[in-house]
C-alpha cells in the first residue's frame, strides 16, 4: 500500500450539504483515511463541518485524484470533489465535529488505523450550518 | 479490538455539571484514544476530563461509529443528556480553559488509552458556565 494526498478549496455554502468529499473506487480499491485537514480559507461566517460517511454513492462531477506521495507508486484510485451531478447524503452520525470562525483556524485530524472507505462509498464533509466561508480540505490516504 | 469514534454537539452549560460522557457496558473495557473539543458557541470555557463518581444513566445514548465498517458496532455509548446524572470526578485528567472565541479547542490523546472499567463512565465537566454549543469527540479501542 502506498500514501497519497490532495488539497482542495470548497465553494459549497448551504447549511445540511457536502463541500467535499473522497470516495474510493467501484472495485479492488478500500483506502484508508489517515489524516484529514480542514482549515478555514475565507472567514465570512465561519463554517461548522461534520465528517460521517454517507449513506448513498455520490456521482463526483470532475473528480480529483489523489497523488502519490512517493511518485513511482502508481496512480490512485481514490478521488476527491467539491461538486456532484449526485451528492453525497447527510451521514447518519459523524466521526468528528468543527466549527471554524477566523480566517487561518484549523484542525489536522489523524485516524492511526485509518478510516477505512469500502469500495464504491463516500465520505463528504458536510455543512452542518450555512456559511459564506470556503474551507480549504486535505486528505492524506494509505491505499 | 478496534477503533471506534463519535462527535455531538453538547448543550449543558451548567457549571459543576457534566457536558457528555462516554460510558461503557457490564461486558466492555474501552481505551479511550482521544478526545477532543471545539467551541460553537463564543463563550469563555473551561472543561475537564474525569472519572464520574456514579455511575450515570444516559438518555437516548448513541454507540460510537466504527472506523471499520466490517468491525461489530460499539458498545460504548456516548450522551449528553441523562435521567440519573453523572456526579463530579474525584480528580481530573486533564483541564482546559477556552478564550471567548467560537472554534477554539483541544484534541487530548492517550497513547496508551486512557482505560474505561466495565460500567463506568468517562466525563467532560464543566468547570465554569461554559459554551451554549460544543463539539466534541471520542475515540475509543474497544
Amino acid at each position: 500500500m502506498a500514501i497519497y494526498s490532495l488539497s482542495l478549496l470548497t465553494s459549497a455554502q448551504t447549511l445540511n450539504t457536502p463541500c467535499a468529499d473522497l470516495k474510493s473506487a467501484t472495485a479492488g480499491n478500500a483506502p484508508r483515511l489517515l489524516e484529514l485537514t480542514l482549515c478555514l480559507s475565507v472567514a465570512a461566517t465561519g463554517a461548522l463541518v461534520g465528517v460521517g460517511r454517507s449513506p448513498t454513492v455520490s456521482t463526483q462531477t470532475s473528480p480529483v485524484q489523489l497523488q502519490a506521495e512517493n511518485p513511482a507508486d502508481a496512480g490512485s484510485q481514490s478521488t476527491c470533489a467539491t461538486t456532484w451531478s449526485v451528492p453525497p447524503t447527510a451521514p447518519a452520525q459523524f466521526f468528528r465535529r468543527l466549527s471554524l470562525t477566523v480566517s487561518g483556524q484549523g484542525v489536522i485530524w489523524t485516524f492511526p488505523r485509518g478510516l477505512l472507505l469500502p469500495p464504491n462509498t463516500s465520505v463528504p464533509c458536510w455543512l452542518l450550518a450555512a456559511t459564506t466561508s470556503t474551507v480549504l480540505v486535505g486528505w492524506t490516504l494509505d491505499e | 479490538m478496534a477503533i471506534y469514534s463519535l462527535s455531538l454537539n453538547t448543550t449543558v452549560t451548567t457549571t459543576g455539571a457534566a457536558a457528555m460522557d462516554a460510558k461503557s457496558t457490564s461486558a466492555n473495557s474501552p481505551r479511550i484514544m482521544e478526545v477532543g473539543i471545539n467551541l460553537l458557541t463564543a463563550t469563555a470555557s473551561t472543561y475537564a476530563l474525569g472519572r464520574s463518581g456514579n455511575v450515570p444513566t444516559q438518555t437516548s445514548p448513541i454507540l460510537l461509529q466504527a472506523e471499520n465498517p466490517n468491525d461489530p458496532a460499539a458498545q460504548t455509548g456516548c450522551a449528553v443528556a441523562w435521567s440519573v446524572a453523572p456526579t463530579v470526578p474525584a480528580q481530573f485528567f486533564r483541564r482546559m480553559s477556552l478564550p471567548a472565541t467560537a472554534g477554539t479547542g483541544v484534541i487530548w490523546t492517550f497513547p496508551r488509552g486512557l482505560i474505561l472499567a466495565i460500567t463506568s463512565s468517562m466525563l467532560i465537566w464543566n468547570l465554569a458556565t461554559n459554551s451554549a454549543s460544543m463539539n466534541a469527540w471520542w475515540v475509543c479501542d474497544e
